[in-house]
């Protein structure tokens, strides 16, 4: 019987030991272990590796959440192509804000060869989702620039804010527009929902448009959010807003950029 | 540094609960112990010796039958509660914990409140003082305390803007536990369990469920708990 008890003692052990990995403190604990603060690094390798670049090409994607199998598949055919520089990922990457489902994506996206960015969701946002996510990628706003093309991702999730919370952040859009004039002679707006859209502070969605209009030639707005494919000119000023499918869809875009000019494909997989 | 743990309201309203649990507990504590005193006296006459065993019994019921621990399950680091066994296997359990969440890389620390039933149909002897229960299983519903998590979505969204609440986790479980039976005829606790939990919640479920790409491990959890029995007159 002593026998016995040992053989179970044994088990218990084993089982603790086995199970490390297996023990959830909780749905929001906000424990994060692995590699945090993504964006920072990955924009810096970005703007190092493609600062003489005459083209470049992204692909964007938005919208990934609770679809990690087509997240993971995205990953896969990316990494098959060697064309595409870097990926923007328009937000939503949690569905519920869970501290694991960001953990999750994260080890998804950590598999592309190439850099990617990771934009402000709404649903990034719920509970304490909007912690995590600066933990492990960062700022709601910033900006990079890739070749001579500075990129702007704006936090444009209004309704997930309060009036504590500027959202979209205007000073923040003037602050970036005087930042490292000399190194770019373009601009692009990312955002995860576009002005008139439910997330939007849309009292100022026009006032938002001249802003976003200062900077030195702007191409255009990518957008994720409504998760299909959009083209539209929102404010019939020839600023094209072009909005990704969710990742659920097995649909991306990818826009190529030259000096002036820029084109888009959809691709679906 | 509890203080500052959450806003004013919800502070007292758990400090309300809090106090009505351990009042509940200590009236029915006493009333169990005047009704011994009083069962002496009436035990002349055979009705009254019945009337007082069935409200004792009934003051009994309301003191809880068990103290417990756990690690992890979804609902803390650490929790503690107590519980009530019954049924007459004891095969029955309710169980109501508080759980401690710290910080890790968020702002603050979270208390969360859990009430769990738990059912364990089997019973297998494996020694004269250890028995072994080789299902357990049952549902608990937990709540986390702070003003980032709601019950259903504030008013500012447009209607069923999100279907889901971030407060309220209902979380389903099967584990097995063995109990050991203390020698002794006269100590406070009469044993000790050890069980453990395999777990999962309405929204780990969901993600699991609907991706290969997680795995078994992603989205079910471990937890480990002790479980101190009282020792019944």
């Amino acid at each position: 019987m002593k026998k016995n008890c040992t053989y179970i003692a044994l088990f218990f052990v084993l089982f603790l030991i086995q199970g490390c990995d297996m023990f959830d403190v909780h749905p929001y604990s906000g424990k994060i272990d692995g590699r945090q603060h993504i964006n920072t690094e990955n924009i810096a390798k970005i703007e190092h590796d493609y600062a003489d670049r005459d083209t470049i090409r992204y692909a964007f994607i938005s919208d990934s959440q609770r679809w990690h199998d087509e997240l993971d598949d995205f990953v896969k055919i990316v990494n098959l192509r060697n064309d595409i520089d870097f990926i923007i990922h328009g937000g939503d990457l949690s569905d519920f804000g869970l501290t694991k489902e960001f953990l999750w994506q994260r080890d998804i996206l950590d598999k592309l060869k190439q850099p990617y960015v990771a934009l402000l969701g709404n649903h990034d946002c719920l509970a304490n989702g909007e912690e995590i996510f600066q933990q492990v990628f960062g700022s709601p706003n910033y900006s990079f620039i890739a070749g001579k093309t500075k990129f702007l991702c704006l936090n444009t999730n209004a309704l997930e804010s309060d009036y504590s919370t500027p959202v979209p952040d205007f000073s923040f859009i003037e602050h970036e527009r005087q930042t490292d004039k000399e190194r770019f002679e373009q601009s692009v707006v990312i955002m995860h929902a576009r002005p008139m859209s439910d997330q939007f502070n849309n009292n100022v969605a026009s006032v938002f448009q001249y802003s976003i209009k200062q900077y030195p030639n702007l191409l255009y707005c990518n957008n994720g959010h409504d998760h299909i494919y959009q083209k539209d000119d929102i404010f019939k000023d020839g600023i094209i807003y072009y909005g990704t499918p969710n990742i659920g869809k097995r649909q991306f875009l990818i826009f190529t950029i030259t000096k002036d000019h820029y084109a888009h494909e959809l691709v679906s997989y | 540094m509890l203080m500052n743990l959450f806003p004013i309201k919800a502070r007292t309203s758990l400090l309300a609960f809090v106090s009505l649990f351990f009042s509940t507990i200590t009236t029915a504590q006493t009333l169990a112990g005047e009704y011994d005193i009083i069962s002496g006296s009436d035990s002349r006459t055979p009705t009254g010796r019945n009337k007082t065993k069935e409200l004792k019994k009934a003051a009994f019921s309301l003191v809880p039958s068990s103290y417990l621990v756990q690690y992890a399950g979804s609902i803390g680091l650490f929790s503690a509660g107590a519980g009530w066994d019954y049924g007459r296997q004891k095969q029955w359990s309710t169980d109501f914990l508080m759980g401690y969440v710290p910080k890790y890389d968020t702002d603050r620390a979270k208390l969360t409140l859990t009430l769990r039933q738990t059912y364990t149909p089997f019973k297998v002897q494996l020694h004269e003082q250890i028995s072994y229960h080789p299902l357990r299983t049952g549902v608990y519903l937990n709540t986390t305390l702070g003003k980032q998590f709601w019950y259903k979505e504030p008013d500012k969204y447009p209607n069923s803007y999100y279907r889901f609440s971030t407060r309220l986790r209902i979380n389903i479980f099967v584990g097995q536990d063995f109990s050991y039976k203390l020698k002794s005829n006269s100590s406070y606790f009469e044993g000790i369990k050890f069980y453990y939990d395999l777990h999962t919640s309405d929204l780990y479920l969901v993600s699991g469920i609907q991706n290969k790409y997680l795995k078994f491990d992603d989205y079910i959890g471990l937890a480990l708990g002790v479980k101190l029995q009282i020792r019944r007159k």
